[in-house]
């Protein structure tokens, strides 16, 4: 039996890592967050490959916070390579990034995101936002049923 | 280029040949018929002067018939009758055919008077059976000699005649060579010509060709660095902003959980810090923004202003309620454009309105549109803190600020904002300020 309700958070920028993380405890979210910190490695960890090859595929996080500019597969290709999947097709996936181009939305909603969140700058708007999906996604909104 | 074009040329080169073909033609035509009528006259004066040897040969006959008589010989009278009746009919036939000669024909009269002369002589001498006069046979010369004359004359005119025969026929000879070279030439001309157009042509078209493909590779040129240019502000827009966060948030964090450990200096410090990074974020977004202009596709449709002005007015308003501004707007204000940048511009516009006014108690902010001419006008005017026309200029350039940040906060970028806008639909843009009086924006679509 894995972690309940986990979240994974794909980033590869380590002071966004530690200010989410920080974020997650100011606001009492108590849900464990696993972080990967490149495309590969998340589809590694969800699909149970490589690394993660002892890890019970029915084990699947309440939510994936997933960044766009990430190291070796790009955010895009990992949403869009999971949504592929019948395993993490309903997987809620928040796209968690700085870009706020159109074309980054426009791809990431037609590639199948549950939600689209820009990264504030200012730490007050950040700790807002993680406090604001943390208590939607975890709390507020009825998990998917895992596939059979 | 010549001012004449290939089809008037190749018509004029065809028509050309056409009139000298159809001159030829006629020409020909003209000296055929000549020449047919030389032949004829050559034919006619052979046949006069034929029938004039033949009459010759009758005459000798019937002198001889007469001196066969004379030496009793049987059947000469028989023979002189026959004679004399060939050569009456002769002279008979050869009257019409000299009629187009008076001297022939007077000849030919003066030959008919002696003959007739000799016939009496003669028939008297053949009825009477007395021994001719001597003066008949001067009678037989005179006729000779008449006939010869005639028939020499014939001669003189068959000899000219056949020359012109032979001359006209060499005159139809040289026209038809003549013209059909000429013709040819013509022909040959007008070729040339087109072929040197056609040539021309070719080579116009391939300079065409070539600048075709040299604008293709501008264009991939261009779009290279267009994608090149997105590459950049996709980077700016993640990578610049990215480790601002960090900045703001750790130096939050360090007065969170170290501030009791700082001096108010140093507290001071990271807040310092932090407003830096906030600006920084602002204007890593409005240069963003400034760029994003540029790139958007355009999408024109017809749109009245108003209602747009009265949304963004209503939302200053929430924000700010405490501001009494009066608004002066026209009933509609229809425009090409479109909507989605022209909303940007308003907002950027009626901001700096709304901005600028706020020390003015009795704030007001006009838009309209004047006519000028053909053209039509739009205006932003504002009762607010007016800018010195000596920076104009400055105006419309990108993070330029008039005011100071504690005056008037802002980035600067908005009326290049607003410039990019109305320059991509066409448009100018200009500023009229007195300080202290106010400011009104003017400008053009399309």
């Amino acid at each position: 039996m894995g972690q309940v309700n986990s979240i994974l958070l794909v980033e590869d920028n380590e002071d966004d890592i530690e200010l989410t993380l920080l974020c997650f405890k100011k606001n009492n979210i108590a849900n464990p967050v696993n972080v990967v910190r490149d495309g590969a490695e998340a589809l590694d960890y969800l699909f149970c490959a490589g690394r993660y090859k002892s890890r019970d595929p029915l084990d699947l996080p309440v939510l994936v916070l997933l960044d766009l500019n990430l190291p070796k597969l790009g955010g895009s290709e990992v949403l869009q390579r999971l949504r592929a999947d019948p395993r993490t097709r309903r997987l809620p996936i928040v796209i968690f990034t700085t870009s706020d181009e159109e074309k980054d939305l426009a791809q990431s909603y037609d590639s199948g995101a549950n939600s689209y969140v820009r990264k504030p700058v200012a730490l007050d708007e950040f700790n807002e936002a993680i406090r604001n999906v943390g208590l939607y996604w975890v709390v507020i909104n009825e998990e998917p049923p895992r596939p059979a | 280029m010549t001012p004449f074009t290939l089809e008037r040329k190749t018509f004029l080169g065809f028509f050309l040949t056409l009139c000298v073909l159809l001159l030829v033609s006629a020409l020909s035509l003209h000296f055929l018929d000549r020449t047919q009528e030389n032949n004829d006259w050559v034919e006619h004066t052979h046949s006069v002067i034929d029938k004039l040897q033949a009459a010759l040969d009758a005459h000798r006959q019937m002198e001889i018939a007469l001196k066969s008589y004379a030496l009793q010989q049987p059947g000469a009278r028989q023979s002189y009758g026959t004679a004399n009746g060939i050569l009456l009919n002769l002279l008979e036939t050869i009257h019409p055919m000299t009629r187009d000669n008076p001297v022939q024909q007077t000849r030919l009269t003066e030959l008919m008077a002696v003959l007739r002369q000799r016939l009496y002589l003669a028939d008297r001498y053949l009825d009477s059976h007395t021994v001719p006069s001597s003066n008949t046979i001067p009678l037989g010369a005179l006729i000779k000699n008449k006939i010869l004359e005639m028939q020499g004359e014939e001669r003189r005119l068959l000899d000219i005649r056949q020359k012109r025969y032979a001359r006209d026929s060499r005159r139809l000879m040289v026209i038809i060579v003549l013209g059909d070279l000429a013709a040819l030439v013509l022909i040959f001309i007008a070729g040339l010509l087109i072929h040197q157009d056609l040539a021309a042509r070719h080579h116009a078209e391939s300079q065409l060709r070539q600048s075709e493909q040299r604008l293709q590779v501008r264009t991939q040129e261009l779009e290279v660095l267009n994608n090149e240019l997105e590459a950049f502000s996709y980077s700016v827009s993640h990578d610049l902003r990215a480790p601002l966060r960090g900045i703001d948030g750790f130096s939050r964090l360090i007065l969170e959980s170290y501030g009791d450990r700082l001096d108010a200096t140093g507290r001071g410090y990271f807040e310092r810090i932090r407003i830096a990074t906030q600006k920084m974020a602002q204007l890593i977004d409005d240069l963003l923004n400034l760029g994003r202009i540029t790139r958007t596709t355009l999408k024109i449709e017809s749109l009245n202003l108003v209602p747009m002005v009265r949304a963004i007015a209503d939302e200053f308003g929430k924000n700010d309620p405490s501001r009494k501004v009066t608004w002066r707007l026209p009933t509609a204000l229809w425009v090409e454009g479109d909507p989605r940048l022209l909303r940007v511009a308003l907002m950027n516009l009626l901001g700096n309105a709304w901005k600028f006014t706020q020390h003015n108690p009795a704030a007001l902010i006009e838009v309209g549109a004047e006519q000028d001419g053909e053209k039509v006008i739009y205006f932003v005017r504002d009762n607010g803190a007016g800018f010195d026309m000596q920076f104009e200029n400055k105006l419309f350039t990108a993070f330029q600020r008039l005011h100071t940040p504690a005056e008037f906060p802002g980035s600067g970028v908005g009326l290049a904002i607003v410039q990019r806008i109305i320059n991509r639909h066409g448009g100018k843009i200009w500023g009229q300020g007195i300080v202290d009086q106010g400011a009104t924006f003017r400008f053009t679509l399309n």
